[in-house]
């Protein structure tokens, strides 16, 4: 098991990660949401060791994962921005991370990028934004470590490729059981594979359950202003939009349908919808 | 597994400067030759002004020094161009700093002893074609195939090369080790502060200590340079400092954004 335990990043006076504690079991699809700046690519670099946590630490078994290459030889974290030398060529980015990482699929590898179209000829610094979150998507998925880390994997992909990423990963995820942290801001193209979320927000981890728990707890009402003022008294209130005369209120807490008048409409919270209430709190009040 | 991985990278990724150092060495020869060659049968021909005579002979380990020097300032540049994308990549494959710092030391002591036995190929090399030469054109010029210096232990001197090699290369890495990790002002102010220093420790040193710093400098510089067993362990405590200043550097180095 993967675990983070009061983990803490300050850049001077700017805390980007406060007293973290995350538990990443096997086998399991994470998704790691947060608005910009909200501390992910800081808790994956801690991690990773990319960046050294201030305080706290980064455990798998139970056995730190800075500056440790046996535990870093189990996590591969695909990251926003590309390490690969601008110079190398796309074939020797997968044959030297083979040499790194033995359990790395070189025929897969070579089977998904004829899919998406990489060409493995060309040069990384000749690769486009999205060719080149093509290129670590193809390294990632081809890795078979037992953590792969996916930091903004879609970033510059068009709906094709976003959408054969997504099919790739739940099929190998199928086939042979891995653990994938996501962390991504599309969270509409997430919600149906992931199982349990982890929303960060200022640095806090707001929340860390399984996605399907996370949806329950909350649904909105929408019908009449007066309708819906008088049965949002005393509830928890993430947030209402008033178009006109309708008002719409979403509900932190387990919808009760004995308790709610026939006049008000409920429907669920989809995820980011969800996500954004609860991310929106501190500015709307 | 991932001390030879990160290694074989390392060693991997400077492959190609080497073979192109190894190259323009192979081009310097050809010229020396050719130059040996016109020297021997045009300007030294009979009745020319220019006598060569057999000086040739004494002073040809110079042409070694020649090599050594051109190579050591290769590998200091080498050194330098040691760090950024390897420790980018080798961070991407899950490689810790300590494992990326030894492999390192493992590659600059590869390299030193390989450009070491290229110098002392090209060496032979350049030498038996003289002697070729000579043999062809005539028995004035006697060049011995004396690698080094007389007087001086050939093993000791191999090594020594081979240490000198290692220093300059890790001086060039600690170098650029220094610059990723300072920020844009650093970059500016600490060579403008070397530059400074350089300048005014002198003066500073003749007008208020009667030279005393730069007489034990030159003092300590004799001394390496006396013999090769001093030269190498001066050379040692250099790689001792630079190495132990790099990794004191590096061991908490970010990645740092690169686009």
């Amino acid at each position: 098991m993967l675990e983070v335990k009061n983990l803490c990043k300050t850049y001077r006076r700017n805390e980007a990660l406060t007293d973290a504690n995350i538990r990443f079991e096997e086998d399991k699809i994470y998704g790691l949401l947060g608005r910009n700046g909200a501390g992910k690519t800081t808790l994956l670099d801690c991690i990773t060791g990319r960046i050294f946590p201030t305080s706290g630490e980064s455990l798998l078994d139970g056995e730190p994962t800075i500056e440790n290459d046996a535990a870093l030889s189990q996590i591969y974290l695909m990251a926003e921005q590309t390490l690969f030398p601008e110079s190398m060529r796309v074939a020797d980015v997968m044959k030297w991370t083979k040499n790194f990482y033995p359990s790395f699929d070189m025929q897969y590898a070579e089977k998904i990028s004829r899919e998406f179209g990489l060409d493995p000829r060309r040069k990384v610094k000749e690769l486009s934004t999205g060719y080149s979150s093509i290129l670590k998507c193809v390294v990632s998925l081809s890795v078979n470590t037992k953590y792969v880390i996916f930091d903004e994997p879609v970033l510059g992909l068009d709906a094709n490729h976003r959408e054969l990423f997504y099919t790739l990963l739940l099929k190998k995820y199928a086939e042979k059981p891995f653990t994938a942290i996501i962390s991504t801001h599309l969270i509409d193209e997430v919600a149906n594979l992931i199982e349990d979320v982890i929303i960060i927000d200022h640095g806090r981890v707001m929340t860390q359950q399984p996605c399907e728990e996370l949806l329950a707890s909350g649904y909105s009402v929408s019908g009449k202003a007066a309708d819906v003022d008088a049965f949002i008294q005393g509830r928890n209130v993430l947030s209402i939009d008033q178009i006109g005369g309708l008002k719409t209120a979403c509900i932190m807490e387990k919808p009760d349908r004995s308790q709610i008048p026939l006049e008000l409409e409920i429907s669920k919270l989809d995820l980011q919808k969800l996500f954004v209430q609860m991310t929106n709190t501190k500015e709307s009040v | 597994m991932n001390f030879s991985t990160a290694a074989k990278y390392q060693f991997h990724d400077g492959k190609k400067s080497l073979i192109v150092f190894g190259i323009v060495m192979a081009s310097l020869l050809v010229i020396f030759l050719i130059l040996a060659l016109i020297a021997m049968v045009w300007v030294d021909a009979p009745g020319s002004v220019v006598d060569l005579g057999t000086a040739t002979d004494v002073n040809i380990w110079q042409y070694m020094q020649f090599l050594e020097v051109t190579s050591g300032f290769f590998l200091a540049v080498f050194g330098m161009c040691s760090y950024k994308e390897n420790f980018l990549m080798m961070t991407q494959n899950g490689v810790s700093r300590k494992t990326i710092f030894l492999s390192r030391g493992a590659v600059f002591a590869e390299v030193a002893a390989l450009v070491f036995a290229g110098c002392a190929a090209f060496y032979y090399l350049t030498m038996v074609v003289l002697k070729i030469i000579t043999s062809i054109i005539g028995e004035k010029y006697i060049f011995s195939l004396a690698f080094w210096q007389p007087g001086t232990n050939p093993i000791t001197s191999s090594i020594e090369v081979i240490i000198v090699f290692i220093t300059v290369m890790f001086v060039g890495y600690f170098i650029t080790v220094l610059f990723y990790r300072m920020n844009k002002a650093g970059k500016i102010a600490v060579p403008i502060a070397l530059l400074i220093l350089l300048n005014t420790v002198p003066l500073v040193d003749n007008m208020l200590n009667s030279g005393r710093i730069l007489m034990t400098a030159e003092n300590i510089i004799s001394w390496a340079a006396s013999t090769p067993i001093n030269g190498i362990i001066f050379d040692l405590i250099i790689i001792a400092v630079f190495g132990c200043a790099s990794w004191l550097i590096m061991r908490k180095a970010p990645v740092k954004r690169v686009n």
